[in-house]
């Protein structure tokens, strides 16, 4: 597959998955009106995640097909599917509005148990900026694995 | 593919929501076969509204008075958000955990003062006690800012509210733990099951800054953060839902006249139903209005506290007024108190009757009385 498709289709792909864990923890809505409340809500979060998420494996599938073996690939792997994790957990915080009793609700009543009152406060009121944190993070990863990317092809073309 | 595992953990995790949102979706009966309807008389007070709900139908064997399909899941169990059911309280004085701008709803009777913040019950919903010896459930609906305080003995036997995980009207809908009947917060009614269109009876509250209420009332006690649950308590996880002027989910009645999330005052009598913004009974300190036969009195000396009152007595109609920081009748020149007893005067000693009434969004109110008049 031809590394912009395979970037395009991960990108796509991470917005249905997202879009899907809206309506499954909404229930409250039609799936067609969680989408919408979602979509006015976390927007920015929503397709910031399919692009960072789908230029990463733009980048990836690109250099493999010049034959580079990306020694931060791994570690940009890890970091960025986490980062994808926490982005996206996070912005759900802003979930909680759209019903009372509602599955976000519950989430963050069993956060103190995990992370402690301290944490689950801090993660609570700074949801929103954390995730766009979290959203930096993921065009972090992309940038330097685009950097990287540059040095070996350059490095390539000395050889 | 290097991302095939992330990608496939989260379609697992999906996975998983998705049989959990089937699940719940499974536990509310859908509306198929109608039984019976029964034309049941419930209480004779109630409205027009109320009066449309009492014709009680039964569906697939459970009693209901609203579409059971109306009825949504919020997605967590009953009593995912657990209700408190042994609540503690300390004393004003050491009540250092409340800040003097936190929100709290107060309740006297039979001479016992309580408060109950607001950043607690967001996480709980609903307080089981006792005060002045009365069993009561102090209930808060955050999405609709609908506070409400009810007795809980029905049909001479006390029992307990939870809450049941579900919504109608994007309001709470609370259990009883007795009979498992469902009931509204925003109307106080059995919606389904064996209770189905019993009405609680309501008792008059307060929504007041700590600072005020502490200093009306100084020998309160308030709810402490030992609930029996750990709890961000502080955090609010509405976040600025309260001040954002947008809806994001969708209500049956929309109503124009006010801003969605304009916090009124709502009043019934019989068929008619009144909205006050809160704004406004705030800057006038003292309203006399009419609803139909009733006459009221709505009384506001502080941000946020507002009081209303039956104003006959003794078979006249007072009218008041706010002068020099009193308030005073001007047919006898008395002057009442926030307590709604006359202090000096003529009258004094006479004391009028507290009103009940729902405070909350404008949005909600108008979900449940589309043929509300606005003050």
């Amino acid at each position: 597959m031809k590394p912009l498709l395979k970037g395009i289709l991960v990108g796509v792909i991470t917005v249905i998955v997202y879009l899907g864990v809206v309506v499954a923890t909404t229930p409250a809505l039609a799936p067609i009106d969680a989408i919408s409340a979602a979509l006015q809500l976390n927007s920015i979060i929503i397709v910031g995640m399919g692009t960072g998420i789908g230029l990463q494996m733009y980048l990836s599938s690109y250099a493999k097909s010049f034959g580079c073996r990306l020694k931060i690939k791994r570690k940009t792997f890890g970091g960025n599917s986490g980062s994808t994790a926490f982005t996206s957990f996070l912005s759900f915080f802003s979930l909680v509005p759209l019903g009372c009793c509602g599955w976000w609700l519950y989430a963050l009543s069993l956060l103190p148990s995990i992370f402690g009152t301290g944490i689950s406060a801090v993660l609570i009121e700074y949801s929103q900026p954390l995730s766009y944190l979290g959203l930096v993070v993921i065009f972090g990863f992309a940038g330097l694995t685009a950097y990287k990317l540059r040095q070996e092809k350059r490095l390539l073309k000395i050889q | 593919m290097n991302y095939q595992y992330p990608i496939l953990g989260v379609i697992g995790v999906v996975t998983v929501l998705v049989i959990m949102y089937a699940a719940t979706v499974m536990t509310v009966p859908h509306q198929t076969a109608i039984d019976s309807i029964e034309n049941t008389s419930v209480e004779s007070s109630m409205t027009s509204q109320e009066q449309s709900l009492s014709q009680i139908q039964i569906t697939n064997g459970i009693k209901h008075i609203v579409p059971l399909d109306k009825i949504k899941s919020g997605g967590p169990p009953k009593d995912g958000i657990p209700s408190i059911d042994k609540p503690n309280f300390v004393t004003a004085s050491d009540a250092n955990f409340v800040s003097d701008n936190d929100l709290v709803i107060g309740l006297i009777i039979n001479g016992e003062t309580k408060a109950y913040p607001l950043f607690i019950l967001v996480w709980h919903e609903i307080v089981n006690d006792i005060v002045g010896d009365v069993p009561v459930a102090v209930t808060y609906c955050p999405l609709c800012f609908t506070n409400q305080v009810f007795e809980r003995t029905i049909n001479e036997q006390v029992t307990e509210f939870g809450t049941s995980g579900k919504l109608y009207n994007s309001n709470l809908v609370m259990y009883d733990r007795n009979t498992n009947s469902q009931w509204s917060q925003a109307i106080g009614i059995a919606i389904t099951g064996e209770l189905t269109g019993q009405k609680l009876k309501r008792v008059p509250f307060d929504v007041a800054k700590w600072s005020d209420w502490k200093t009306l009332y100084p020998e309160t006690l308030v709810l402490t953060t030992k609930t029996g649950h750990i709890r961000a308590y502080g955090s609010d996880p509405y976040g600025d839902y309260y001040t954002d002027p947008q809806i994001i989910f969708p209500v049956e009645n929309k109503d124009d006249r006010l801003h969605p999330k304009e916090i009124i005052l709502g009043f019934d009598n019989g068929n008619i139903h009144k909205a006050y913004k809160l704004a406004d009974v705030e800057e006038k300190k003292v309203i006399n209005d009419k609803i139909g036969d009733k006459n009221l009195l709505l009384v506001s000396l502080y941000p946020e506290m507002t009081r209303a009152f039956n104003r006959v007595v003794d078979d006249i109609i007072l009218e008041f007024q706010y002068i020099d920081g009193k308030i005073i009748d001007t047919q006898t020149n008395s002057q009442w108190n926030l307590e709604g007893e006359a202090i000096e005067g003529q009258l004094i000693g006479k004391k009028l009757e507290r009103e009940v009434f729902n405070p909350g969004f404008w949005f909600e109110w108008i979900a449940f009385h589309p043929d509300s008049l606005v003050y």
